[in-house]
């Protein structure tokens, strides 16, 4: 995957923008799942993952090659929500309240207050403890992966990790003990 | 206060990464009942975490971005088209007059390079380390004075030589070849005119007013050797010297 990705960068950086194109299709969704589940704006995490192909794509000759550009776009995708998050900070933009019609059952309505609960104290963490439970939790990336993308070693990721957890545990302690 | 051990063994569990000593003492610390409540709490938030993520979406915003990099590449080509457009869009007497500046000013720098240098610097790589033999030989003639300074370090001779004469005279160097060889020789100041050839094993530089040389020779055996330096007056001999070059 790493092999087949670096020669599609090489060939984009040679002149064939149709590589690239290929590297869109292949991360343009996790990339977008991962920009939604920090905004939770639809259209916000749409821009956020076009820039951060743009960005990408311009940036392409500084890639270095001994890199995964699975990792490489995920930090780029980050770096991009991180400054829309600071530029939202003083805008009008809105949370979409999220709501997922896969369930049909008359709880739904239970349900959904608990994830929207959730999502919201997920998203009131600290920026660097709130990315470490959406790439473990959400996107299910080992530790490895998730050290390569934010460039940190593995035990300060584990550390982050388990405060993050420890911080969601005391905010969603009465909730989850419901259940 | 909670356990660290507790926290990092309850997060190691959540991860699947316990090994079989972990999981005994982790099954130890659940025994008292604040810890097992702790642990069970840790379980159902990371539970309601993994249970409560938003669905997967799917975009196709490839045509998006695609057209964006497409429109943008194209600019810059227009640009570039523009530019080299805008730059041949002179008269013939103008582009005349720019080549023939253009090929002024190389000629200019050419004239300007240093004429009879020949040097071959490659081996230079290095000779800057330490262990740097160092010795000076200076000379007070009527005719002629100056010094030769002899640098040697690791199979590198350089020999300085800074010579101020009010005549011609002539320095020829003798080396011996079975110990050294010629890299090269290098012009560092000329007042007057200056010329030097080779031959074989003998350097001859011809000096008058101030001339600076720096003569470059490997110590092909690593051995420590001489080499011969005599000064001509109208091809009489006034001095000679021997230079040691110490190992």
């Amino acid at each position: 995957m790493v092999d087949e990705d670096n020669n599609l960068v090489t060939e984009t950086l040679s002149g064939r923008i149709n590589s690239f194109g290929l590297l869109v299709d292949k991360y343009q969704n996790p990339m977008f799942n991962l920009a939604y589940r920090i905004t939770l704006n639809y259209d916000s995490a749409k821009d956020i993952t076009q820039e951060a192909f743009i960005k990408a794509y311009y940036k392409l000759s500084t890639f270095k090659k001994e890199e995964k550009f699975f990792s490489w776009i995920y930090r780029i995708t980050l770096n991009e929500c991180l400054n829309y998050k600071r530029n939202i900070k003083n805008s009008n933009i809105e949370r979409e309240d999220v709501i997922d019609n896969s369930d049909s059952t008359i709880d739904i309505i239970e349900k959904e207050e608990m994830r929207k609960k959730i999502n919201i104290e997920i998203n009131k963490l600290e920026h660097k403890y709130k990315i470490l439970i959406l790439l473990k939790h959400y996107e299910n990336l080992s530790y490895e992966e998730i050290s390569d993308i934010l460039l940190i070693p593995i035990g300060k990721v584990k550390s982050r990790l388990y405060i993050a957890r420890e911080k969601l545990r005391l905010t969603l302690g009465d909730l989850t003990d419901e259940k | 206060m909670k356990n660290n051990l507790l926290i990092e063994l309850s997060n190691k569990f959540i991860d699947n990464e316990l090994s079989k000593d972990e999981s005994i003492k982790l099954e130890e610390l659940l025994k008292n009942k604040e810890n097992k409540e702790y642990f069970d709490s840790l379980i159902n938030t990371v539970k309601s975490i993994n249970e409560n993520k938003l669905q997967e979406k799917d975009v196709e915003l490839n045509y998006i971005i695609m057209r964006r990099i497409m429109s943008d590449n194209k600019t810059i080509k227009e640009k570039i088209k523009k530019y080299f457009n805008d730059l041949l869009s002179g008269s013939l007497s103008s582009y005349a007059a720019t080549f023939g500046f253009g090929g002024f000013f190389v000629l200019l720098i050419f004239m300007l390079l240093p004429k009879n240098s020949y040097i071959d610097d490659s081996f230079l790589q290095g000779t800057m380390g330490k262990n740097i033999n160092n010795e000076t030989y200076a000379f007070n003639e009527k005719s002629i004075e100056g010094e030769i300074n002899v640098q040697y370090s690791d199979g590198v001779v350089v020999l300085d030589i800074d010579m101020t004469s009010d005549a011609i005279i002539d320095c020829e160097l003798t080396i011996n070849g079975d110990d050294f060889s010629i890299y090269g020789i290098k012009s560092l100041k000329q007042e007057g005119n200056k010329t030097f050839y080779l031959s074989g094993n003998t350097i001859r530089l011809n000096d008058i007013n101030s001339n600076h040389y720096m003569v470059f020779l490997k110590n092909v055996k690593h051995h420590s050797g001489k080499v011969d330096v005599n000064f001509y007056l109208n091809n009489e001999l006034i001095n000679t010297r021997s230079l040691e070059i110490k190992n």
